[in-house]
């Protein structure tokens, strides 16, 4: 294995921890809104599409070296393509602006408006520090963020169970149908994952990648109905959409025998590695997909802009519109275009 | 980059303004207030706490403030109090008779001193201003009616979180007799019939 190797682990690990943060801070209040008591089941509900989706990228990207930008240049020419990787990169500024505005705004609630702001910038530039140097040295360092956060959100959850009201969870008038869009919008939540392909050009293709990338998926989807769980158990539907961050005041509610009591402030730090885990996934990948030459200056744009204008509230819906449109919809003609194309015409993917 | 970033680091601590440290504060500077009253009325909130009993019997202190809004009441009781006043222990909130007691927990949960876990109480026939004035805080007495007296009053979040669900919430009331804070009965406070 070469030093700059990636596993299949790491990779799955980074976009796991880097998740976790708009599970806490973006889908409590969404898919309260859209799938009232239900809304907590969303994950569950998403995850058979999400498992399709993985199912097809792991057959897309099962060559040896390939990744998201030579299958986009093979799929759709040297112009196209590279005009889809423009997209892509874009995508990924909305997405860090996105974060960056949600992350600031979580930590401000606890200590103060202006540091939280500045906070928020602080994981940024420390995730551009890391991916500066080498993508690898960012996914090793993402195994041990992930056990902080692994640890921590098992411990949220362990403390949140005392708490729940299973009548909150399980109401009599039970309002399945906006369980579908509260499942959409799981999957535009968890649709940056996608990004982890940009990066997949370094990571040996090994036996058994697609069961673990699954499982992977069932992790990450159980802990988020966990906690939404665990937010709308204790508050229910109706109050989770109205106020500003029921995570947080979740975990304001959760103690030890009196032993803990709020941990609101130690639980939005810890948020911060998730922060960081996501600045870092998207940094890295759009250093991927811009190419040796222009990666650097892509990196530092990419972090400057999403930094400088995360307070432009269009940011949100341009980074939906992209997790749906490039995170489901072009994989999809991508395998199409593959699997239709003649044999020999496209080379480089599985399915050439 | 790494002496760059070296440069960067410090200026965004320096942006981030002074609440970005801890500030440290004397416990015996500090007034823990236990009990906080409020009278949420078309005059303005008005804010009573009331602080831990000191140790060898006796109530604390009582501080009261009146201002347009809880966010001017909050502020105004902190300037009362001669040592800092520190909502970050409040136990109990006790509600007005007459007060809007949907503002009062939704101000209570968007403050983030105070935040969800103190429990409600409803005051039966006085302003909680006057409640407490009566009884001289009433916070060790108020504690003693929560552990004994085997009625469960919810958090703010709990309340809350029931008056979204079925628009009415069961609180407990307290009343004066005889000089001392006792437990009434269970009251439904409903919306828009105060």
């Amino acid at each position: 294995m070469r030093a700059e190797a990636l596993s299949l682990r790491q990779l799955a690990v980074l976009a796991v921890t880097a998740l976790l943060a708009p599970t806490a801070d973006w889908l409590p209040g969404i898919v309260a809104r859209t799938g009232g008591a239900a809304g907590w089941l969303a994950p569950v509900v998403a995850l058979p599409v999400l498992m399709l989706w993985l199912w097809l990228l792991t057959d897309l990207f099962a060559r040896e070296g390939s990744d998201l930008a030579t299958v986009a240049r093979q799929g759709l020419g040297k112009w196209l393509g590279g005009g889809l990787l423009v997209l892509y990169i874009m995508w990924g500024v909305a997405l860090l602006a996105g974060q960056l505005h949600r992350s600031a705004l979580r930590m401000g609630a606890v200590y103060g408006e202006g540091a939280g702001r500045n906070l928020a910038l602080l994981a940024l530039a420390l995730a551009l520090w890391m991916v500066w140097k080498k993508v690898a040295a960012l996914c090793r360092a993402g195994e041990m963020l992930w056990l902080a956060l692994g640890v921590g959100v098992l411990g949220l959850i362990a403390l949140a169970v005392p708490q729940v009201e299973p009548a909150r969870l399980l109401h009599r008038k039970m309002e399945w149908q906006g369980l579908a869009a509260a499942g959409g919008s799981c999957l535009l939540a968890f649709a940056p994952a996608l990004l982890t392909t940009a990066l997949m050009g370094q990571m040996p293709r090994g036996q058994g990648g697609r069961r673990r990338a699954w499982a992977w998926m069932v992790a990450l989807c159980a802990m988020a109905s966990l906690l939404l769980g665990a937010v709308m158990g204790q508050m229910g539907p109706r109050l989770t959409q109205t106020i500003p961050q029921p995570f947080l005041i979740m975990v304001q509610g959760l103690s030890l025998q009196g032993a803990l009591a709020r941990l609101e402030a130690v639980v939005a730090a810890l948020w911060l590695i998730a922060d960081f885990a996501y600045a870092g996934l998207v940094l890295a990948a759009v250093g991927m997909l811009a190419g040796e030459r222009w990666g650097k200056w892509t990196i530092f744009g990419t972090a400057l802009l999403a930094g400088a204008s995360q307070n432009w509230p269009d940011w949100q819906r341009w980074g939906a519109v992209g997790s749906l449109v490039l995170g489901f919809g072009l994989p999809v003609l991508l395998w199409v275009l593959c699997k239709t194309a003649k044999r020999g015409k496209i080379k480089g993917t599985s399915c050439g | 980059m790494i002496r760059r970033l070296a440069a960067v680091l410090p200026l965004c601590l320096l942006l981030a303004g002074c609440d970005v440290l801890p500030y440290p504060r004397e416990l015996e500077d500090t007034m823990l207030v236990r009990v906080l009253g409020v009278d949420w009325t078309g005059e303005g909130v008005t804010l009573t706490a009331a602080a831990a009993p000191e140790e060898g019997g006796g109530e604390g202190e009582v501080l009261t403030a009146l201002a347009p809004s809880m966010e001017e009441s909050r502020k105004r009781l902190k300037r009362e109090g001669e040592e800092y006043v520190a909502l970050t222990h409040v136990t109990q909130l006790v509600v007005g008779k007459g007060s809007d007691v949907r503002a009062v927990l939704e101000a209570a949960l968007a403050e983030r001193e105070v935040g969800q876990t103190a429990t409600v109480w409803l005051s039966k026939d006085t302003s909680a201003h006057a409640l407490m004035e009566a009884v001289g805080g009433g916070a060790k007495r108020l504690t003693s009616i929560e552990l004994n007296g085997g009625l469960e009053a919810p958090t703010v979040l709990e309340a809350l979180a029931q008056l979204e669900e079925d628009g009415e919430i069961l609180l407990p009331a307290l009343e004066v007799v005889e000089d001392t804070l006792e437990a009434a009965e269970i009251m439904v406070w409903k919306e828009r019939c105060i």
